[in-house]
């Protein structure tokens, strides 16, 4: 980054302008409900500034680009981009937007473990995006960085409607940089500081889980799952962030595979603190740069294996039980307790129940399981078993019934006119019923469709097997956000 | 002021003086969030810079800001914020996150943890006056407190850092190490909150 004045290049201040309006937005949005800074973009924000086991402090490590701060360098280790983006917004005359990569840096939108979120300007596309950066830290060899930079770039490929998508990852000045889809919205942690009924909870989770589960499918294991690590955007669709950035993370530590899994005492200790701290700290449970987050591990983290996709099942029920009875299912009065609760499989009845029914307890009961073979064999079947809710199964039967006549009436009208190529045509019907349908009501059209069934292996003859397997495809297809 | 006046290159010469002052401040009470409430502050003042009386002291100004961006976020979403009084809580009690080892030495640490653990309006004064060089007087400009007020403040502030570094430090060398050279061992605080 290069601090400029806009006198060099009476050509950037027109180029900027444009974001000028962005900037304002992206202040209101941050400090729409202020205690929180920030939360919209997640931000690790966490461990002490400063720290030996996290390097230097979140400001400090960074390279100090002190030369703007003024010759003195006052602000010492600071790396001097959040002067920078300030100076541009309060003095744009003098000083011109700093720039990362393609991208005019527009304001400061949090701090976190593993380094800072900036609301950024994408000129070329038009659009705002949030960049994060994860910090170098001493002792990161090539190797380090070029596992850190082939993560990222395999959670560029990840396209999901609950997944935050990466635009672009690029290493600059030693540092990853990661440009994401700018979202706003809130944490699920900042969502869930109110007291919400159960479904809206398990809708939230269950849009959480797809995201999860789309990573799994793709050989993405998340490792930091928690409320904090996902958004509500406004319009309630829900994305998860982060993925494997806690082995990101932890991966450029000196100590590399030592400390991937698990968890340093110090760093633990002070997010239990930190835990036990009130309301004045929005965060209640922040990531330690060097893992996961200790409420939120599975056994096996804390016993220091690698986590894989049942690791992300345990850390999703922990904070899906947290979200629905305000509390957390282990004890947090100290790292001690926790691990031993978390190793023992015992649990904290919840002392308010906010009647959430036994068929979810049920749920996260086998999502909590001890050992990792007992939990659910992968997402797909938690978010099954969470998507039956009773109620709304009945609901849906009511709309499979119109939809089996619809979707009758469509196939036959499509049988009609395909006559002579008889064999595509249930699937015609059937792709042109989930396109009337849309995502939500799918599940009720292939009610409906199953029901019909007699009736077209009557009409159009065995269509059985392909249909089947289309039927099938469709269940994998990742569900659209609401 | 020549700011107030639409002057950027002299609002940016004042940023320049200050930005250290204002990330160090909420550096030493809330730790990670403090790149946050320094933008807060910023964008604070450009708001209400042309409120600056005549002749009045930019820095308790910008001290004023900042403080009330600091209050502000320890109020947050907190239910009690009604009653919080910051005369009676202490950064520790609302809930900053912990800034241990921030200082590298025991004793900067030491009186780091008792700053923390006092109320935070004699946080404040104490910082202020060792850290920044203010007089009671522009200390008191930056919430229109009475001077002798101020000296009072300074005063009862630092009788109870001094308590506070007798029950913290492990041994009483060390809390008396760290007291009787209190100026000392403030600007060496100081210099290590800046270099972190």
């Amino acid at each position: 980054m290069t601090p400029a004045s806009a006198d060099d290049d009476p050509g950037a201040s027109a180029t900027t302008r444009p974001a000028a309006g962005d900037a304002d937005e992206v202040h209101a949005v941050t400090d729409e409900d202020a205690p929180a800074p920030a939360r919209e973009v997640d931000v690790h924000a966490t461990t002490d500034a400063g720290d030996d086991l996290e390097g230097d402090d979140e400001l400090a490590g960074r390279r100090a680009s002190a030369a703007m701060i003024g010759a003195a360098g006052a602000a010492g280790a600071d790396d001097g981009t959040l002067a920078q983006v300030l100076m541009a917004r309060l003095f744009p005359s003098q000083v011109r937007r700093p720039k990362l990569g393609r991208y005019d840096l527009l304001s400061f939108l949090g701090e976190g473990g593993m380094g800072s979120v900036y609301a950024a300007y994408d000129a070329r596309l038009d659009r705002r995006v949030a960049i994060k950066y994860l910090r170098a830290r001493a002792g990161d060899d090539a190797r380090g960085e070029a596992r850190l930079l082939r993560e990222a770039q395999a959670l560029a490929r990840l396209s999901h409607p609950n997944i935050i998508s990466v635009h672009e990852v690029w290493e600059e000045e030693g540092r990853i940089h990661v440009a994401m889809e700018f979202v706003d919205g809130e944490s699920l942690d900042a969502w869930l500081r109110e007291p919400r009924p159960w479904r809206a909870v398990v809708e939230v989770f269950r849009q959480a889980g797809e995201g999860l589960w789309a990573a799994h499918a793709a050989d993405l294991v998340h490792r930091d799952f928690k409320p904090h690590n996902a958004i509500r955007r406004r319009d309630g669709v829900v994305k998860v962030l982060d993925f494997g950035l806690a082995r990101v993370g932890a991966a450029t530590e000196a100590g590399g595979a030592a400390t991937e899994a698990g968890v340093t005492e110090a760093a633990a200790l002070r997010e239990l603190h930190e835990l036990r701290g009130d309301a004045a700290t929005p965060d209640l449970t922040k990531t330690g740069a060097v893992m996961g987050t200790p409420v939120y591990m599975a056994p096996e983290q804390h016993e220091g294996s690698p986590a894989d996709a049942r690791s992300d099942q345990y850390s999703f029920c922990v904070a899906l039980w947290e979200g629905l009875y305000g509390a957390l299912p282990h004890p947090t009065d100290s790292l001690a307790a926790l691990r031993e609760a978390v190793l023992s499989g015992s649990r904290i009845e919840p002392r308010d129940p906010r009647g959430v029914p036994a068929w979810i307890q049920r749920v996260l009961d086998r999502g909590l399981a001890r050992d990792p073979a007992a939990r659910y064999p992968t997402m797909r079947e938690l978010l099954r078993d969470l998507g039956r809710d009773p109620a709304i199964r009945r609901r849906r039967v009511a709309i499979a019934v119109a939809g089996a006549a619809a979707a009758i009436v469509g196939g036959l009208v499509v049988a009609e006119l395909r006559a002579p190529a008889a064999a595509p045509s249930c699937e015609v019907a059937e792709a042109d019923a989930a396109a009337l349908w849309g995502p939500a009501r799918r599940a009720a059209a292939e009610r409906g469709r199953r029901r019909r069934r007699p009736l077209r292996r009557r009409d159009l003859g065995p269509r059985r097997g392909p249909a089947r397997s289309l039927r099938r495809g469709a269940d994998r297809r990742p569900r659209g956000g609401l | 002021m020549s700011w107030q006046a639409g002057d950027e290159s002299a609002g940016a010469e004042l940023f320049r003086r200050y930005y250290p002052s204002i990330l160090r401040f909420f550096r030493s009470k809330v730790g990670p969030q403090a790149p946050d409430l320094v933008q807060r502050c910023f964008l604070g003042c450009l708001e209400s810079r042309t409120r600056i009386r005549e002749g009045a002291n930019f820095r308790a100004f910008l001290f004023g800001v900042a403080r009330n961006v600091l209050l502000m976020y320890f109020r947050g979403s907190r239910r009690d914020r009604d009653h919080l009084d910051f005369t009676q809580r202490s950064a520790e009690d609302l809930g900053a996150s912990p800034t241990s080892l921030l200082a590298r030495e025991e004793e900067a640490n030491l009186l780091l943890q008792a700053l923390r653990s006092i109320p935070l309006e004699y946080q404040i004064v104490l910082e202020l006056y060792y850290w920044e060089g203010l007089n009671s007087r522009e200390i008191g400009e930056m919430d229109g407190t009475p001077e002798p007020t101020v000296r009072t403040r300074l005063r009862r502030a630092k009788l109870r850092l001094e308590d506070r570094l007798a029950e913290l430090a492990a041994s009483p060398g060390l809390a008396r190490e760290t007291s009787t050279n209190l100026e000392q061992w403030a600007r060496r605080l100081r210099d290590q909150l800046d270099r972190v």
